[in-house]
């Protein structure tokens, strides 16, 4: 069930409505809403609901023995079961087949004969997303920073909880139990916002990505030898703008539908292609997994707070495996390196120019300075987009090999570049940009509020072309 | 920065930003309302495009008098001057 379709309206419908009539009885009101999301989810193959449900028991158990066990010996094994049932699940389902092939490939190459078992492994949806945030619970009521959900309703209610749940944000249980254990009491709903988001997303989804994917993107991607430089490059450029549109549009979609239940869902991006830095650009990009990154692996790694060398080594195996977590495939992993081997890079400008790329820089001087430093993040953040787009690491490479080569471009229309711009500058659209449009709207009667959303939906859906693309992160 | 993203909404619901929720269901069913009639066409040519089956019969008998009460109104005309204008391809 997408987003942008028919069902899903008809399904969101119903949701809206059962929500708001059951929110007075707590209990009724999180088993409508599992039942709903346990519906959302099935619709792909109902098979995989009971992964999740073995997922929501397992760790709300763990969370409850480690609530009650005295010794730190007993908490920290109950914590280990549950880590090792989460990513045991994520790695059977996501890596398996992964690691059996390289394993095979390298003993091909030492000369080595063997057979492996393979298996062909269907990989469930939004699974990357749902076992990361059964481990946050786990591994922050084990650090005592929350108490474990008050029913396993409530937990499962969390963990399957239909907006966010196949493609994040990754909400973190102190955020969201909290509104689901007391049930919806506030009366006012900010349904300004709400349709802002929404009707953003699919603007940027419906029109921008899918136009880009279909007349720019795809072409280039799975033909690099047939383009030159100029097509070449603005395929990257295309892809950039593309997945940014794509994923940041799921998000704002998922963070209204969240809203108009009366539930607040953190916000993900925040114009992550007007970062001047790397850490700029972690900060606004996919925030819900760079701070469950930090918070979950680079910190107790280390972090920063230890010698130079490993602080990068830090930054290298968290960007390693933030990678790998995108799919079980090496050019994902070097997507993840390259950003790795950036931010350690820019630690070390940073150890050599003091100051470098703080926002503390005032003048002419440093205000070309980051301009020029974004140009130059955006840059090599496109160069490690060719890696996570391609469909090897021939193609890639062929696909870079390409630069070099000069002939009048063929793919730079008018309405292709148009619709490449209008995806840049739709990075305005994120964070508190919005507010004057919120408010406006709140000010609004019902009747211009719901008409002028329904005539603006149809404008986008009318504008995007046709049929709906999956979105981009349905494959992590 | 985690708190910051998470505070939007809450001093935007601490400042009391948004409606009552019967505002709100109102505005909803004006939304679903509207929107049927201004999509009825583009729902009726999905549905048309669906495989042979009672899912496809159901459809097609539910979207079929939205879709003439729409046309009657000429509340279709939008949808299809926008995909005139759009970038659809292969039409």
């Amino acid at each position: 069930m997408l987003f942008p379709t028919t069902v899903f309206a008809v399904f969101f419908l119903c949701v809206f409505t059962g929500s708001w009539l059951l929110c007075k009885r707590p209990t009724l009101w999180k088993l409508y809403l599992l039942a709903c999301s346990y519906v959302f989810y099935g619709w792909w193959d109902w098979r995989f609901l009971s992964l999740i449900i073995a997922c929501s028991l397992v760790n709300h158990a763990a969370a409850l023995g480690m609530a009650r066990c005295a010794t730190s010996r007993s908490r920290r094994l109950l914590l280990v079961l549950a880590l090792v049932f989460d990513l045991g699940v994520l790695g059977f389902f996501k890596y398996y087949s992964f690691f059996v092939l390289s394993a095979y490939t390298a003993m091909h190459r030492l000369g080595l004969s063997c057979s492996l078992p393979l298996l062909d492994v269907i990989l469930p949806v939004g699974i990357s997303f749902f076992t990361f945030q059964a481990m946050s619970y786990v591994i922050d009521v084990y650090r005592k920073e929350i108490e474990p959900a008050e029913s396993t309703l409530a937990f499962s209610t969390y963990l399957a909880f239909f907006p966010q749940l196949v493609a994040g944000p990754i909400v973190r249980a102190r955020v969201l139990l909290p509104q689901l254990t007391g049930g919806v009491r506030r009366h006012q709903i900010d349904a300004g916002r709400a349709s802002t988001l929404i009707l953003t997303g699919l603007f940027k989804k419906v029109v921008i990505a899918n136009a880009l994917a279909q007349r720019l993107v795809d072409p280039v991607f799975e033909d690099p030898s047939a383009f030159a430089a100029p097509d070449i490059l603005l395929g990257v450029y295309g892809y950039a703008v593309q997945i940014y549109c794509d994923f940041s549009a799921y998000s704002d979609i998922a963070i209204g539908v969240a809203l108009l239940l009366g539930i607040r869902f953190p916000v993900n991006f925040d114009a992550p292609y007007l970062a001047s830095s790397f850490r700029g650009f972690w900060q606004r990009w996919h925030i819900s997994l760079s701070t469950w990154l930090r918070d979950y692996l680079y910190i107790p790694l280390g972090g920063s707070r230890c010698s130079r060398l490993r602080g990068y080594r830090n930054l290298l195996i968290t960007f390693l495996l933030g990678g790998l977590w995108h799919g079980a495939q090496w050019r994902f992993v070097a997507w993840g390196a390259l950003h790795g081997v950036y931010l350690a890079g820019e630690r070390a400008l940073r150890t050599v120019v003091p100051g470098w790329g703080t926002r503390a820089d005032r003048g002419v001087l440093q205000t070309a300075g980051r301009l020029a430093g974004g140009v130059v993040v955006f840059h090599l953040v496109c160069l490690s987009w060719v890696f996570f787009r391609s469909e090897s690491f021939g193609d890639a490479w062929i696909l870079l090999g390409r630069l070099g080569e000069w002939r009048p471009a063929t793919l730079w229309t008018v309405p292709v570049l148009g619709v490449l711009i209008v995806g840049f500058a739709a990075q305005g659209l994120d964070g508190r940009r919005m507010a004057p449009v919120w408010n406006w709207l709140n000010r609004q009667s019902f009747l211009l509020h719901g008409g002028l959303v329904a005539l603006i939906l149809t404008i986008i859906l009318g504008l995007g072309p046709r049929g709906v693309a999956p979105f981009i992160y349905f494959q992590f | 920065m985690d708190g910051d993203v998470v505070n939007i909404e809450e001093a935007r619901a601490a400042a009391g930003a948004g409606g009552d929720i019967r505002w709100v269901a109102r505005g909803v069913a004006i939304f679903a309302v509207a929107g049927l009639l201004l999509n009825a066409s583009a729902l009726l040519r999905n549905a048309s495009l669906m495989e042979y089956g009672g899912r496809r019969d159901f459809c097609m008998a539910c979207m079929s008098p939205i879709a003439e009460g729409s046309a009657v109104m000429r509340l279709d005309r939008l949808r299809t001057w926008i995909e005139s204008i759009g970038l659809s391809e292969g039409e």
